[in-house]
């Protein structure tokens, strides 16, 4: 298992490094000088010339390539010429936000999705299997943006029930050692803020969630009845174990197997759907963060800020493969 | 379903191409969504091609009157959907809208579809063409594909509708590639391919009737299924702006981005062009999901 | 489906008669009543305001700093504020100003003459990334220069030296004379800073970064840092993302604030302000959009302040592009857009047709300037005239990515004038870009087509910030080099007589709408929304407008 994982670890090696050189070569190709983007609308010959010496624009290509990845192992990404502060410092507090987006959207998929999906394959062709499959039909179809526009001002807007922007109500003072808002109030005792900044998580989460909701129901759905055929769990139903047992002993397990994979898969999916559920909802993630920064060419956040989403979907995608290798017999035995 | 007939389901031996067309027809022909989904899209065709004759006033003609006193007055029996904030018929709009999205979607995927087949061909055949076409692949997968959409648009210096097309067409080739390398690897050394070929068939006729036709299939289903993506993401680029340069141009994500600030007056102006949105996406999305139920003998007799 | 479809638009049917029930009784009444919460567009990017020149930076440290001279609120009128009284001699080129006695920064340094020449000199000994027209746009626009020749920028410093005579007398003596020095005094830029905090959290520290952009070095005026001055809010606490939090000055000199504490809350989305405001997130904020202006009237617990309209919109149209160097090409432009319609129908009554490159209020205003109305017909004859074969095609810009108070919705009004310019013989390109980086550099480089949306607001209550800025001297964006009208705007620059400068004025305004640079179409009020019950906020033409007067009432 250990070698699965670590000759997983060397085929990480050169996607990386075209990872890197990829956003290296589309930075260079985008138009407009990042030396004009530098400076801004006040720039003149003079000072584009000062910016691209101290830059090293004019080196060799494959200088200014070593540059940048000589940069990003130093770990220090620039500065942002949007907001002037490190990039760094940026991404520790976008990137939880996003985070914890995510883990609610996919808390609400999962909660819904797999329990909905089961329900449908049991009682298949029935009502509950219509709604499933109509409810994942809308969830496929409807995009992300409009989904988020409606619940906000349906929830927020008319109703008043959450509120509608942002992660906190400014008017709560709480301390923030993680970033996390929800496990800062837990960690700090403050429930009051805790608990506000779940109301802020649930609409975001919902309209990010819907997509992983559909697919988690649908495919819960279909490996459930693929299970449900299989020798082992007519064996088991003709040796007289409860249905319920089955269910919970055979079926279920091991129709978890593709639904764990699936969750897993889906954290691309749900970092594209980042960027706008929080450009509606003025959430302060790293999906928002990211297009402003391609709109306004803030280079250096793009060049270290694209690379470091990549290695997390990277990583993330290891994660699920090395923990398929662990669920999975089959390729478990495949990797000794 | 008896063990009898899923054993001999187990027993029935592969059809020929032209077999499995005809019986994936039958079985799309009797499912109730896929005919939806059929009529849905046959709608939106209709509307699209027919346009000029079906919307009853031209989508760019403006009235700026009807906005004097705010934005923006809601159905009435001249303007059934109502006006949009320059006094245009939404009615109209949306009826002209479903060309740019067909168009974008079916643009996009053909760019995706076409590069991704011949990358995956490639790939598939050619052994030694394998590894790197398949990192390039891992590479571009990488990149959440919106994000990577958005940074392609970037390239080009201004949003417009090719932009848009090429864009989702790029992020879509991975898809395309990976379908087509894994069909052509797997129908290879099939086991009706090796007995086709041991028996003496032309590897001509082993190419046209048994390999194109097991790989097309998983592609067609993809394809369809694509292009209600397609049509998402292009909406969602739109909504960011991206769309395309003249705002005049009815497409429904830009008009539905246009109109977001009128949510509190006007909600129909961004609510009507979201539904259209989702009929065009859940069209193509009944259409594919039977497909692949038709297509697939894995999932066949199964309702 | 038809019937899933059926049961969703009932339910949204539903939610809607809900809502109306419920709309009231849920919105939340937000702040205690010594805290205000006030919605913004933008974080700050410094609160230093020698080095920024946003709005947003601006509005804070308003409440946190104050000039030698002040506006009286909700006027461009001049009254004393850290300068008690001032005086003019030697052709207007030595102005001596007696100071406030007793005034301490919010640090407890002492506020004297030796503070006010201590933030003068730091101005004029500005080097490197200070040095810049992006850095210290106000210092470099009103001075004209450093006492360094900056890289890359004409220096003419209209400073020479400041001089403390005892604690409260500073003598202030320029190289020449400007008619607009002691009005640009009230920029919040110009605020009066202390220096011993300055030096302290190193405010002259910061250089060009690594990255080329300007970066604070210091402690000072950056998040999390410190800003001192002597107004009636000092600096609690700015952190990106979260807040901005300003508290009562309790030794303030004047009369002291009713708020215990204003926060400002950025939300860049136009939309998630308004809605924030009905859910009580906030009290108030700026920059109301036309067509949410009846939803905040119609809302009983909100209400509408109207600021005075003191800008303008304008089509530019650049002389470098051919044709538009013919005049009668200008005037078809000019004829060609249908201004009356677009001001009617999407400024909500909140706009005036505009006729010339300033508004009505500001000193040399004519009221006999040519004007121009829709007229498709004569813009055909004209480009006929002209000799040109119909349609003209013409290459026109507007902003994404912004709204201006003169210009709430650029993509609307660009629509409906493309519209109108189609009508009368020309043919229109569309083009886009992002207001930044893209959209604001073209414009002044001259690279956004013939034709272009952009627009002004006023700083402060003279006319050469409007149409000195615009016209003075020989601009990219303009594309013509007309000395005549050079000459008259600089003459009129230094002409210390108020009614021979007004005259001066009228004379250039009637020059320029002949001449036909650009189209100005409208002059707005700009909104600002509010919880009902906040009371004394005073709208400014020029945007200073103090928190200290404001208060919850109920």
């Amino acid at each position: 298992m250990l070698r699965f994982a670590v000759r997983r670890l060397i085929l990480l090696v050169p996607i990386l490094i075209g990872l890197s050189l990829l956003v290296f070569i589309w930075i260079r190709a985008l138009p407009g000088s990042p030396a004009q983007a530098l400076l801004g609308e006040r720039a003149t010959d003079e000072s584009i010339a000062h910016v691209r010496d101290q830059y090293g624009l004019d080196e060799p290509i494959y200088d200014q390539y070593w540059r940048y990845l000589q940069t990003i192992g130093s770990g220090d990404l620039g500065t942002s010429i949007a907001s002037r502060r490190p990039i760094t410092e940026e991404i520790q507090e976008r990137f939880p936000a996003t985070i914890e987006l995510a883990i609610s959207a996919m808390l609400f998929a999962t909660l819904i999705g797999i329990p909905l999906g089961f329900v449908a394959a049991k009682r298949h062709g029935g009502a509950v299997d219509h709604a499933s499959l109509f409810v994942s039909l809308i969830g496929v179809s409807i995009p992300v943006f409009f989904l988020a526009l409606l619940l906000k001002w349906l929830f927020a807007v008319e109703l008043g029930w959450l509120p509608s922007v942002g992660r906190q109500d400014v008017l709560i003072d709480a301390e923030h050692p993680t970033n996390f808002y929800v496990l800062d109030g837990i960690i700090t005792g403050n429930w009051n803020a805790a608990w506000d900044a779940v109301k802020h998580l649930i609409l975001p989460a919902i309209a990010l969630g819907s997509i992983p909701l559909a697919i988690t129901a649908r495919i819960t759905r279909a490996s459930v009845l693929d299970v449900q055929n299989e020798d082992y769990v007519r064996t088991a139903r003709a040796k007289g174990i409860s249905p319920s047992a089955v269910d919970r002993r055979h079926v279920l397990r091991n129709a978890m197997l593709p639904i764990s994979t699936i969750v897993g898969l889906q954290v691309g999916l749900l970092l594209s759907g980042a960027i706008l559920t929080e450009t509606v909802f003025a959430f302060p993630g790293i999906g928002t963060w990211l297009q402003m920064a391609i709109v306004n060419r803030d280079y250096p956040v793009i060049q270290g800020g694209v690379l470091f989403v990549a290695i997390i979907v990277v990583l993330v995608n290891l994660l699920v493969d090395i923990s398929y290798g662990l669920l999975n017999p089959r390729i478990r035995l495949a990797g000794r | 379903m008896s063990i009898a007939e899923m054993e001999g389901r187990e027993l029935e031996l592969e059809p020929t191409g032209a077999g499995l067309w005809r019986d994936a027809f039958q079985r799309v022909r009797r499912s109730p969504p896929a005919i939806v989904g059929v009529v849905m899209i046959a709608i939106l065709v209709f509307l699209a091609i027919f346009a000029p004759l079906v919307a009853p006033y031209s989508p760019t003609e403006q009235n700026l009157e009807l906005v004097a006193n705010g934005c923006c007055p809601g159905p009435s029996r001249e303007h059934l959907l109502g006006v949009d904030d320059l006094g245009r018929d939404e009615l109209s709009r949306l009826i002209y809208g479903a060309r740019y999205s067909l168009l974008i979607g079916v643009v996009a995927v053909t760019i995706g579809l076409s590069m991704g087949l011949l990358l995956g061909a490639i790939a598939g055949y050619f052994r030694r063409a394998d590894s790197p076409i398949m990192r390039l692949m891992d590479i571009m997968l990488a990149i959440p594909g919106f994000l990577m959409a958005i940074g392609i648009v970037a390239l080009f210096g201004e949003g417009g509708l090719l932009q848009v097309m090429i864009a989702i067409g790029v992020v879509n080739i991975p898809i395309f590639t990976r379908l087509m390398r894994g069909s052509i690897i797997a129908q290879s050394d099939n086991d009706y391919v090796l007995a086709a070929r041991s028996v003496g068939v032309p590897n001509r006729k082993i190419l046209g009737s048994h390999i194109v036709p097991n790989a097309i299939s998983p592609v067609i289903v993809a394809a369809t299924l694509a292009l209600a993506t397609a049509i998402i993401d292009a909406a969602g680029l739109g909504f960011l702006g991206l769309g395309p340069q003249d705002p005049a141009t009815p497409e429904w994500g830009t008009m539905l981005t246009n109109t977001v600030r009128y949510l509190q007056t006007a909600p129909f102006l961004a609510i009507f062009p979201g539904i259209a949105i989702v009929i065009a996406v859940m069209g193509f999305n009944l259409i594919g999901d039977a497909l692949r139920e038709a297509l697939d003998p894995k999932l066949r007799g199964r309702t | 489906m038809g019937k899933g479809l059926k049961v969703l638009l009932a339910a949204v049917a539903v939610a809607l008669t809900v809502t109306a029930a419920t709309l009231a009784a849920t919105s939340r009444t937000g702040a205690t009543s010594d805290t205000l919460v006030f919605g913004t567009a933008s974080e700050p990017t410094s609160l230093d305001g020698a080095v920024v020149s946003d709005g947003e930076s601006l509005r804070v440290i308003d409440q946190i700093t104050e000039g030698l001279v002040g506006l009286k609120n909700g006027t461009t009128v001049i009254v004393p504020k850290l300068a008690t009284s001032w005086k003019a001699s030697n052709a207007g080129k030595v102005w001596t100003f007696k100071l406030r006695k007793g005034v301490q920064f919010q640090d407890g340094t002492p506020f004297n003459a030796k503070a006010v020449c201590a933030n003068f000199d730091r101005w004029y000994n500005f080097t490197g990334a200070f040095a810049s027209d992006s850095t210290s746009y106000y210092y470099y626009t009103v001075f004209g220069g450093y006492k360094k020749k900056s890289a890359g920028l004409t220096n003419a410093p209209l400073y020479r030296s400041c001089k403390a005579v005892g604690d409260s007398t500073a003598v202030i003596t320029l190289r020449r004379p400007n008619a607009a020095f002691l009005g640009a005094l009230s920029l919040t830029a110009f605020g009066m800073q202390s220096p011993t905090a300055m030096a302290k959290y190193g405010a002259n520290k910061g250089t060009l970064s690594k990255d080329g952009v300007f970066t604070p070095g210091g402690q000072y005026g950056v998040p999390g840092g410190y800003a001192v001055g002597t107004g009636p809010f000092k600096l609690e606490s700015w952190k990106i993302g979260d807040k901005l939090e300003i508290v009562r000055n309790d030794s303030y000199w004047g009369k002291k604030a009713f708020l215990r504490r204003v926060i400002f809350r950025s939300i860049p989305d136009n939309a998630a302000r308004l809605q924030a405001l009905q859910t009580g997130e906030i009290q108030g904020y700026d920059l109301v959009e036309p067509q949410d202006i009846p939803t905040v009237q119609k809302n009983s617990k909100l209400k509408v302040l109207d600021r005075p309209a003191f800008n303008v919109a304008y089509v530019t149209i650049n002389q470098a592009v051919k044709p538009f160097d013919n005049p009668l090409v200008r005037q078809a432009v000019a004829y060609g857009l249908d201004r009356a319609g677009v001001v009617k129908s999407f400024y909500a009554g909140r706009g005036t047709v505009a006729n010339e490159f300033m508004p009505p209020e500001v000193v040399g205003y004519s009221k006999g300037v040519k004007k121009y109305s829709y007229n498709p017909a004569k813009a055909k004859q004209l480009l006929q005239q002209a000799g040109l074969t119909l349609p003209v095609e013409v290459e026109f810009w507007y902003p994404t990515d912004v709204s201006r108070p003169y210009m709430p919705d650029p993509a609307r009004n660009f629509q409906a004038f493309a519209a109108s310019l189609d009508k009368s013989g020309f043919k229109v390109i569309p083009k886009s870009a992002p207001w930044r980086p893209d959209y604001v550099s073209r414009v002044q480089a001259g690279t956004a087509g013939a034709l272009n949306l952009i627009g002004w607001t006023g700083d402060f209550g003279d006319p050469d910030n409007f149409i000195g800025t615009f016209f003075r001297t020989q601009q990219g964006q303009w594309g013509f080099n007309n000395p005549k009208l050079f000459a008259l705007l600089n003459k009129a620059l230094i002409e210390t007589s108020i009614s021979k400068r007004a005259a001066l004025y009228r004379q250039a305004n009637n020059m320029i709408m002949n001449f036909l640079p650009g189209v100005p179409y409208v002059h707005t009020k700009p909104a600002l929304a509010f919880q009902k019950n906040v009371v004394g906020y005073i709208p400014s033409p020029v945007s200073l407008e103090p928190f200290s007067t404001v208060r919850f009432v109920g």
